[in-house]
């Protein structure tokens, strides 16, 4: 393997500076322990201590890693908005009236402004809203 | 979920000028909706109208319903729904000849209705398919009067909003309105409504 020439280790070695950045990018300042790892893989079969099969169980524990560790960020920085777990944008919003609905609705006779809802559609001759008989807004 | 007429709600250009001469006031909505129980009564989605006679303001409220839209390649699918837009029709023929009034199967959607003057795709707005009981349901009762029944002013515009529906509704495989003519057709079966008609020419001009 190692006997196909003496050009491909120093073709891997030359590669390292990219690699190197490539995962830098990837893991950020975390990723120096593996980065080293890597590094010392594609040494050893610089060396002729390791094939290339090898090299690319590294990538893919590599990868693993770096999806386990995108997935425990994004975990982390839910925990970290608590009590409020989700975005503002994913929370219902609040309904608002203009005044002449405010008008309108306040004057009518069982209908409860707290009951109506957001505006589902707005057709040539009516305003359509949601509206929750069982008392809430939907 | 609960319906107002644009104008009672809305300040804008638009709701105060077409929405105001297009929109229902307190009177004709109970009307059409009586005139729509009349013809419409089983495909109708559960309607209550609520009103303050003191000012006239008044909302619809209606249970909401999953909706499918109804399309022809649908209709081609399940005859039985064909049928049924079939008997929609049929009753909408009758009110026109009996009423003067036609319903508004097309509605309003503006991508749509590009769409269908562009392609020639059609559309059914305010008639929809409720799924879960596989029947079509109408949920938007306003009634358009036949050009004859207007002012003079607004003849020509309900005169091409009757043309696009029957255009359109010829797309689903059904007659709109009664055949050609059924302007006069109307007023002769239909005493009262010629009295109407002379009336409102009277009062236009």
């Amino acid at each position: 393997m190692i006997g196909q020439g003496r050009s491909r280790p120093c073709g891997i070695l030359s590669s390292r500076r990219c690699i190197l950045s490539l995962i830098s990018s990837i893991r950020g300042r975390d990723g120096s322990k593996e980065c080293h790892d890597f590094l010392a893989t594609t040494k050893q079969i610089g060396d002729g201590e390791a094939s290339s099969s090898t090299l690319a169980h590294r990538t893919d524990e590599l990868e693993d890693d770096r999806m386990r560790s995108t997935t425990s960020v994004r975990k982390a920085q839910i925990g970290r908005s608590w009590p409020f777990p989700y975005s503002y944008a994913m929370l219902p919003r609040p309904v608002s009236f203009s005044a002449l609905e405010r008008r309108v609705i306040g004057s009518l006779p069982d209908i409860d402004p707290d009951r109506v809802g957001e505006i589902l559609g707005v057709g040539a001759q009516s305003l359509v809203r949601s509206y929750d008989a069982g008392g809430r807004r939907k | 979920m609960i319906k107002f007429p644009l104008f009672h709600v809305r300040q804008g250009v638009y709701a105060q000028t077409m929405g105001r001469i297009l929109g229902q006031r307190l009177d004709g909505a109970n009307a059409e909706l009586d005139t729509c129980a009349a013809y419409f009564g089983p495909y109708m989605v559960s309607t209550r109208i609520v009103s303050d006679p003191r000012t006239g303001y008044f909302c619809v409220l209606q249970d909401r319903i999953p909706l499918v839209e109804v399309t022809p390649k649908l209709l081609a699918s399940a005859p039985a729904l064909d049928d049924q837009l079939g008997g929609i029709m049929e009753a909408n023929r009758r009110m026109i000849t009996e009423r003067g009034q036609w319903l508004d199967a097309m509605g309003w959607r503006l991508p749509k209705f590009i769409r269908f003057e562009t392609r020639g795709t059609p559309y059914l707005e305010n008639v929809a398919l409720d799924s879960r009981h596989q029947a079509l349901r109408l949920f938007d009762f306003g009634l358009f009067p036949m050009p004859y029944r207007c002012p003079r002013t607004l003849r020509s515009y309900y005169r091409t909003l009757l043309g696009i529906q029957r255009r359109n509704m010829r797309s689903y495989g059904h007659s709109f309105a009664p055949a050609a003519g059924n302007d006069e057709l109307a007023t002769q079966q239909s005493p009262g409504i010629r009295d109407r008609r002379n009336e409102g020419d009277d009062d236009a001009e």
